[in-house]
């Protein structure tokens, strides 16, 4: 899905009205600084296909390891650090951000830029739904915020269109009906929420990492595709 | 239907093989007990933005007493910190005040077209929230102007008139020479901008965001510095004297790398007013020509080194305990007035030391006998000794002199501690609420200790419990004497 094989029509006033709806929009979270942080240890600064799914297991394994305090966590808008630990191992951990043990973990910082329409290529079609991540190039921590956070964003409006309290459910079906994984550059992104009102939009914003795009993604799930 | 996850695993198996990932090789760690031949460099580092002040001075002379200690025939060197926010805030402030652009106004200042007071001036005016400090920072940080040449040159002139051997060395040109070695640390991660030295439980951060870290930048100066004041083949022994944890991280790393030699920090010692830090900057603390021009009203200008390492070697240290900083070591008084009176009765201190010296030579002299004996059997002992001593300071090793230079006494005698309160110019109700902190334990009064200092001092000591002594083992005690003193800098 790229620009080119696209007639992207969208003013600057459509996009301005959809990003204030998008950020009016609270869909049942609460604009709190949470107690949990999704650490995301990197081995290797390289992006790639095993990157992504690798992370992709290691999040979702992490999520269903305390399904309650992942509830919890993407409540508060899923603080998501994208780091590295003593020995450079590659790992998702899901933990309290006053824990002196998650200390250890250092925040990445790289400079080198990447299209994220590099690496998804090869990612398996799962059936739950569309994530559409922004394919602005950028660094592989900004990469990895913005994909993590749009698989939350997949899992906590699929648990909401359940109408049930049944997070560890929703979870459970990301888990075993997946999602297929395409990008888009900001435009089609909005002009794709344009035609279609129930695509759930993911906004960055805490903005402390510059280089994480202001739309990081969005969700189709798949019977409104 | 094929589970998600389990795709997803297929794939990071089929990719795993062939990927670029590798995991980051862990350091090569030196073994403790390889031997090579070793080039001792003492290094410090300071910010020459302003002119040194009392706290750098004590630092210098951490280093300084090191130096010779360790009898190295090198300068102390100073790396001047003239990249990273502050110099950068100074260099925006003096652009702005003179109308100029960035790149002019560096290399102008490189070039030293402006005054000290300019200098000066700009770094005190320095301001960290400048919208334009970013890109100042990567400008400096990828020059390599040094923008304080002027007070480095204006430093170097104050602090050999004041009997120091320095050599000031500008890190903006030192990095840009070692950052490459940090840039092939770690092939995975070389070119991402982002470069970490994991040992152990630790996680050493050098570079961020394409920039080198503070201890990033310890490190590459350390690099630059080895290659160019070792001798080919002969890895450097390096002592790196700053009490900040960058330091203390850079020269562990630097060590961990192996090809370059080792590297090790000690700790200084700042200066305070009341228990407060003195900073120059905002000038509380005595400047290095203020401290001269006073001190010189009484005293030979060019003994104010001797005057600062007595006062390194006696004046009490106050440490919080528990204090998560190593850098809260200081020497603490009520003013600046009390600091000058203190450092002027080192000078007087360090003459009655060396008058106790030729004392003990003197008194020595008239008891030289057939045999060497003494009342005291601890005494008896330590004489029994004296031929091994003697030869052991023929090879006096590096540990046990930075060992002993990390060494703190502390001070428990309850009158000990009313005199050196009284001697940080106390007085009053001050005084006692400082005397109960120390009783209580609350802080603690130590004294930095010192190799040579010590057998010097035990010398004088049982001097006169000597009954008798040998030529042979009179001629060995003032050789002792006359290398400890060497050692020290009391020549």
């Amino acid at each position: 899905m790229s620009k080119e094989t696209k007639n992207i029509s969208i003013s600057e006033e459509e996009k301005e009205f959809l990003l204030t709806e998008a950020w009016e929009n609270k869909k049942d979270k609460v604009d709190i600084d949470g107690s949990l942080a999704l650490y995301v240890s990197v081995a290797s600064p390289n992006p790639n296909l095993f990157l992504t799914s690798s992370i992709t297991i290691q999040m979702l394994e992490a999520l269903s390891a305390s399904p309650q305090q992942a509830e919890e966590w993407s409540r508060t808008w899923g603080r998501v650090v994208v780091c590295i630990k003593p020995g450079f191992e590659q790992m998702c951990l899901l933990g309290e951000i006053s824990d002196p043990k998650n200390k250890l973990f250092i925040p990445l910082k790289t400079k080198q830029k990447f299209a994220p329409t590099e690496i998804i290529g090869g990612f398996p079609n799962g059936d739950l739904a569309q994530i559409v991540i922004n394919s602005q190039p950028t660094t592989i921590e900004a990469f990895l915020i913005s994909y993590v956070h749009i698989v939350d964003e997949l899992i906590w409006e699929h648990f909401r269109s359940s109408g049930s309290s049944d997070y560890p459910g929703a979870l459970q079906s990301v888990i075993s009906s997946g999602f297929s994984l395409v990008s888009a550059c900001e435009d089609e992104i909005l002009f794709q929420k344009k035609g279609n009102p129930l695509m759930s939009l993911r906004l960055y914003g805490s903005m402390v990492n510059k280089d994480v795009p202001r739309v990081m993604g969005g969700i189709i799930f798949k019977g409104a595709l | 239907m094929t589970i998600f996850i389990e795709r997803l695993r297929e794939i990071k198996s089929q990719t795993e093989s062939d990927n670029s990932y590798s995991k980051s090789s862990e350091p090569i760690v030196k073994p403790e007990n390889e031997s090579f031949p070793k080039t001792l460099i003492v290094l410090t580092g300071v910010t020459l933005g302003k002119e040194l002040h009392a706290g750098h001075i004590l630092l210098l002379t951490v280093a300084d007493l090191i130096n010779s200690g360790l009898g190295s025939e090198n300068s102390v060197f100073i790396l001047n910190n003239n990249t990273g926010p502050r110099p950068a805030g100074a260099l925006l402030a003096l652009s702005k005040s003179k109308d100029l652009g960035i790149e002019q106004a560096a290399t102008l200042m490189d070039n030293g077209q402006f005054s000290v007071q300019e200098v000066q001036d700009a770094y005190r005016s320095r301001s960290l929230s400048d919208e334009d400090i970013d890109s100042t920072i990567d400008f400096l940080d990828q020059s390599d102007l040094d923008i304080f040449s002027v007070m480095s040159t204006a430093v170097a002139s104050s602090l050999t008139r004041a009997g120091y051997d320095i050599e000031i060395l500008s890190e903006s040109k030192s990095i840009k020479e070692g950052e490459k070695v940090i840039e092939s640390i770690d092939p995975v991660w070389q070119g991402s901008g982002f470069i970490a030295h994991s040992s152990k439980n630790a996680l050493r951060i050098l570079q961020k965001g394409g920039h080198l870290t503070a201890t990033g930048k310890g490190v590459a100066s350390m690099v630059s510095i080895a290659n160019k004041f070792a001798p080919f083949g002969v890895k450097p022994f390096i002592i790196y004297v700053d009490s900040s944890p960058d330091t203390f991280d850079s020269t562990f790393t630097f060590s961990a790398l192996g090809d370059f030699g080792e590297a090790i920090a000690i700790p200084g010692s700042g200066v305070s007013f009341n228990g407060k830090i003195a900073s120059g900057t905002k000038g509380e603390a005595l400047t290095i020509s203020q401290i001269l021009d006073q001190y010189s009203k009484s005293c030979p200008a060019n003994s104010i080194s001797l005057a600062f390492r007595h006062f390194v070697l006696t004046s009490p240290i106050m440490i919080i305990p528990k204090a998560i900083n190593i850098g809260e070591m200081l020497f603490d008084f009520k003013d600046n007035d009390s600091f000058l009176r203190a450092l002027i009765a080192s000078y007087d201190g360090a003459l009655k030391f060396k008058v106790s010296i030729e004392h003990v030579i003197e008194n020595l002299k008239g008891k030289i006998g057939e045999t060497t004996n003494s009342s005291n059997p601890k005494t008896q002992k330590w004489l029994d000794f004296i031929p091994q001593k003697a030869k052991a300071l023929e090879s006096i090793k590096i540990d046990q002199v930075l060992g002993a230079s990390k060494t703190l006494k502390p001070i428990t005698s309850p009158g000990e501690i009313v005199r050196a309160v009284k001697n940080q110019g106390f007085t009053g109700f001050q005084a006692i609420s400082k005397i109960q902190e120390y009783l209580k334990g609350q802080k603690t009064l130590t004294t930095r200790g010192n190799y040579f200092k010590s057998i010097v001092d035990s010398i004088i000591s049982t001097e006169t419990d000597i009954i008798e002594v040998s030529t042979n083992d009179f001629k060995l005690i003032l050789n002792i004497i006359e290398v400890c003193l060497r050692r020290m800098g009391y020549e």
